[in-house]
């Protein structure tokens, strides 16, 4: 059965539900930067609503194209994406100390964060032409992990730590669930922690600060704890029904740096308290849920693939941001998808909502070598 | 389709196993939320408030002295300072070396506006540069455009219009110490500054006021926002003095230039019209933050400026002392009309005592003896009545205690005796002692203090308390016990030292039957006539001046209605006559003159 590559009834088909649900979340991050500029569009709600408004018709369109036609252009993206990776380390944009950003005509681009999608991509493409037999094979497990690897390597040497961390453990979700056994995960983990302290010599300056100001945050108020503890205090002080929208005194006050950003989901709590916080992580959770929902119900292992990994894409961040605002985990740099601000992580998470959107709609699809 | 179903039954699985780790995450998540925001939800609102708060005090403005008709002896003056903000200024050195340069400083003054700035503690502006004078001002403003940061801030000073003439009477204000920072925030702050000395430091309490506090927020800059509360200082009280400034100023001006120290007051009801020290120190230069050089002049200077000669310094009183012997050998019986031989000196046992005339004042009865300033009268009255009956009148009149007026340093003088020599030096008393004693010299030491209000008790017989804080309330003045006519010979003898020719101070008589004005010199030996003839060849013109006595006069006017009674010490000035009395005199007629005009 030959399918059009695009039709246009097709997007009634899609799940509408879990769009309003995403655009609920997005609407609420328009709120939250309206707070972060004391009360102002400019200059970030305004802009973030532009980029939402010019990528949800892309999302839409990523979501009806025909699954086959993501199955087979993978590969493609996935070493575009990675020859991105590769110019950015020559050519890219330096800021803050890190190479991140590609010039790309009128936009910077930053690579890293589309690659998480084009990882997504390609595992989900080989594990679909792996049979269950051979994943129980040790050589059939070198090529997903050079394909993990090399992007990995080249992201950590930009260096953004976050974004590699949250990429090997979207990896490891789809390794997990392709049907990898467990010593062999329990294996990385232990080569994994013996080569801790190698890894902590090769650790930038700032890093290595902001992994002892996690440890204690309070010795150093005003150094590299300083966030931490700001933002512990900023969270602490909404109480449970939080300060009120736009009354955020320790946003408001810029006690709180990067609060467009990394640290939006302090601000959120802080105006909004417990009962904001569990609501908006329970939406989150709703977000997941329909991505495991999508999963189990996908006929195609690709299908199925790439919902676990866009589904962890979103889950990663969403925990790494929120453990870290909250003192659980060292600050990484990771922003909240939808909420913070910035025009990549718009980009790859409405790419990826696209995604899983597309393999709700196929999911009755089967294709390829989708054997035993 | 068997292996196929295998391959999404194991995917089945492993899907819920990981739905299963990512629902746990979150509830770990919220589990974390709940902490912070529930738990320790008190302990972080405590955090951010103070976080966001910042009080800062509002200094309160210091209550003014005034003097007895509302002049100003101590009030507050606006003075201008540069403050410099780090946080708006891009590069702070090359702002503040700007600045340097439109204010005109020396080099000095340029490193130690860079050292405020690299040694500021907070984020907040820093006060750079202070006491700007109005061209200073302009100048900052003129420049403000290429002086990023810089901006002009008023503030209060304390400021002392009379100068130096009121310096030991209303004392001038200092920095406070470090043991003086107590639980008091005010004190604390960097324009604060605590009364030292004379009237300020006495009534600190009084015309400190209460501080005011602001409570700001501030953004994580240290910068404020707005405002959120405010309680106003309140100012301190005023103080009014019972002195007169016109009449102050005058006295500061006609002691110009020399040692010494003059009281007025109205023997009325006790109020000092007047209390002057010379020489002074300008009070200014020490709101100002004293310099260096300023302070080595004033401890350098071997005339005293920071005593306050008037209560502090302790002279023998001299002939001035010379009424009180008489009323005590009026009390004894003597008979004032007895004529008593001056021959230039009295013999006691094998010693002779000289009268300052040597040639002798030939027979003198009491009130010619005051007139004259016989020592050889009082010598022999002094020998024939004792030191106790001298003693006796000398304490009510108040010598050898404390006047008590509230300025700070007063000294209680000396009023010698048998017991009181016995215990200090184990020594007998000789009969020449009580003779030394007779003539005020010897162990008897008085503040001016004691000798001003010593003449108001001559002039109205009544007993009255010398007072700096001005009062409606009548005084209570008790009647002295000594009878009038006891009085009116003494008072009759200060009469005639003025006012009959050859009386020793006639030549400061004031020539207006109105005003007729009584008094007394006084000579206060600095060193024996004696002992002064063997060293004074190998002295320097400086130290002898130095040997030279200083020059008492007390004295009150008019001789018919007493109203004003002065002391006057002119150290090193010679005689009484020559030094004190025309002072004392201008004094008096310029008060007679202020305190009833027309």
């Amino acid at each position: 059965m030959r399918q059009k590559l695009f039709s246009f009834e097709r997007v009634f088909m899609l799940n509408w539900p879990a769009i309003c649900l995403m655009t609920l979340l997005a609407c609420i991050g328009f709120a939250m930067l309206y707070s972060a500029a004391e009360g102002s569009f400019s200059p970030w709600a305004y802009r973030q609503m532009l980029r939402f408004a010019l990528l949800f018709p892309v999302m839409l369109v990523i979501a009806v194209v025909d699954i086959r036609f993501w199955f087979k252009s993978a590969y493609v993206i996935y070493f575009l994406v990675l020859l991105a990776l590769v110019l950015t380390e020559f050519f890219g944009v330096t800021a803050m100390g890190a190479t991140r950003w590609l010039r790309l005509g009128p936009f910077n681009i930053q690579p890293s964060e589309i690659a998480k999608v084009s990882v997504v991509f390609a595992l989900a493409h080989y594990f679909h032409t792996v049979s269950s037999a051979n994943v129980g094979k040790i050589l059939y497990l070198i090529p997903p992990l050079l394909m993990v690897a090399v992007p990995s390597l080249l992201i950590m040497k930009q260096p953004d730590l976050g974004t590699a961390l949250i990429l090997l453990m979207v990896a490891g979700a789809m390794f997990f669930v392709s049907g990898v056994k467990l010593w062999k995960f329990g294996a990385v983990i232990f080569v994994g922690v013996v080569s801790l302290p190698f890894v902590i010599s090769h650790l930038h300056d700032y890093q290595k600060k902001r992994v002892l100001a996690f440890l204690s945050p309070e010795s150093d108020p005003m150094g590299h704890g300083y966030n931490i503890l700001q933002s512990k205090i900023a969270i602490g002080s909404g109480g449970l029904f939080g300060k009120g929208f736009l009354k955020g005194t320790q946003s408001q006050l810029s006690f709180l740096p990067e609060k467009q950003t990394d640290f939006i989901f302090t601000m959120l709590t802080e105006e909004f308290g417990f009962v904001g916080g569990v609501v908006i992580l329970c939406l989150y959770a709703m977000l997941i849920i329909y991505g495991l929902y999508v999963a189990v119900n996908s006929k195609s292992h690709f299908g199925r693939l790439m919902a676990v990994g866009v589904t962890s894409i979103f889950f990663f961040h969403i925990f790494v941001n929120v453990a870290m605002v909250m003192g659980l985990i060292p600050i990484v740099g990771a922003p909240l998808p939808l909420i913070s601000y910035g025009g990549t992580i718009m980009v790859t998470i409405l790419v990826a909502f696209g995604l899983l959107l597309n393999a709700n709609l196929y999911e009755e699809a089967s294709f390829g070598k989708d054997i035993d | 389709m068997l292996n196929k179903n295998k391959k999404s039954k194991l995917f089945g699985r492993r899907v819920l196993a990981l739905g299963a780790i990512k629902g746990t995450l979150f509830v770990t998540l919220i589990g974390r939320l709940y902490y912070l925001q529930i738990v320790k939800s008190k302990e972080y609102k405590t955090y951010s408030d103070s976080n966001r708060i910042k009080l800062a005090l509002i200094p309160p403005l210091r209550g003014q002295i005034h003097d007895r008709k509302g002049n100003t002896l101590a009030g507050n003056k606006n003075f201008y300072r540069v403050m410099f903000d780090p946080e708006i200024a891009d590069d702070e050195e090359i702002v503040i070396n700007k600045l340097a340069d439109v204010l005109g400083v020396n080099d000095s003054k340029r490193q130690s506006m860079l050292t405020k700035y690299k040694n500021r503690v907070s984020r907040q502006p820093i006060a750079i540069y202070e006491h700007l004078k109005w061209n200073e001002v302009a100048r900052v403003e003129v420049n403000a455009p290429d002086l990023p940061g810089v901006s002009i801030d008023v503030g209060q000073i304390r400021d002392f219009p009379t100068g130096e003439a009121s310096s030991h009477l209303v004392g001038y204000m200092g920095p406070v110490s470090e043991k003086e920072i107590t639980k008091n925030p005010l004190l604390n702050h960097p324009d604060f500054k605590i009364g030292r000395y004379g009237i300020e430091q006495v009534m600190e309490s009084k015309l400190r006021g209460q501080a005011g506090v602001r409570r700001m927020e501030v953004n994580a800059h240290g910068l404020t926002i707005r405002e959120l509360s405010r309680e106003n200082s309140v100012q301190g009280d005023n103080v009014k003095l019972t002195i007169s400034r016109p009449l102050q100023e005058f006295v500061g001006k006609r002691m110009q230039g020399l040692s010494g120290c003059a009281i007025i007051m109205d023997v009325r009801n006790g109020d000092i019209l007047s209390l002057v020290s010379t020489p002074g120190f300008d009070p200014n230069e020490f709101t100002y933050g004293v310099s260096h050089q300023y302070w080595r002049e004033l401890m350098e200077n071997d005339k005293t400026p920071l005593i306050n000669k008037a209560i502090s310094n302790q002279y023998p009183p001299g002939s001035t002392f010379k009424p009180i012997v008489a009323l005590a050998a009026l009390k004894g019986g003597v008979d004032p009309n007895e004529k008593i031989n001056c021959p230039g000196y009295m013999v006691l046992g094998r010693r002779r005592f000289h009268c300052w005339k040597e040639e002798g004042h030939g027979r003198m009865n009491m009130r010619q003896a005051i007139m004259h300033s016989c020592n050889t009268y009082f010598f022999t009255m002094a020998n024939r009545i004792g030191i106790e009956a001298i003693d006796e009148m000398a304490i009510k009149f108040g010598m050898g205690k404390k006047v008590g007026i509230i300025l700070p340093g007063e000294k209680s003088g000396l009023m010698p005796n048998k017991e009181w020599l016995k215990k200090k030096y184990n020594a007998t008393w000789q009969g020449g002692d009580t003779l030394n004693v007779g003539i005020g010299q010897g162990y008897v030491l008085s503040t001016p203090l004691q000798l001003v209000s010593m003449t108001a008790k001559i002039a109205n017989s009544k007993i009255i308390t010398p007072n700096l804080i001005l009062s409606d309330e009548p005084p209570v003045a008790q009647e002295l016990d000594v009878p009038k006519k006891h009085m009116e010979i003494i008072r009759d003898g200060m009469r005639m030292v003025m006012n009959v020719p050859g009386g020793t101070a006639y030549g400061s008589r004031i020539r207006d039957s109105k005003f007729q004005v009584a008094g007394k010199t006084g000579t206060s030996q600095v060193i024996s006539k004696k002992g002064l003839e063997d060293t004074i060849a190998n002295m320097t013109p400086e130290e002898i001046e130095k040997t030279k006595n200083h020059a008492l006069f007390i004295g009150y006017g008019s001789v018919d209605d007493p109203r004003y009674a002065v002391a006057v010490v002119v150290e090193h000035g010679g005689g009484g006559s020559a030094a004190a009395a025309p002072v004392a005199r201008d004094i008096l007629d310029e008060a007679r003159k202020i305190m009833e005009p027309g």
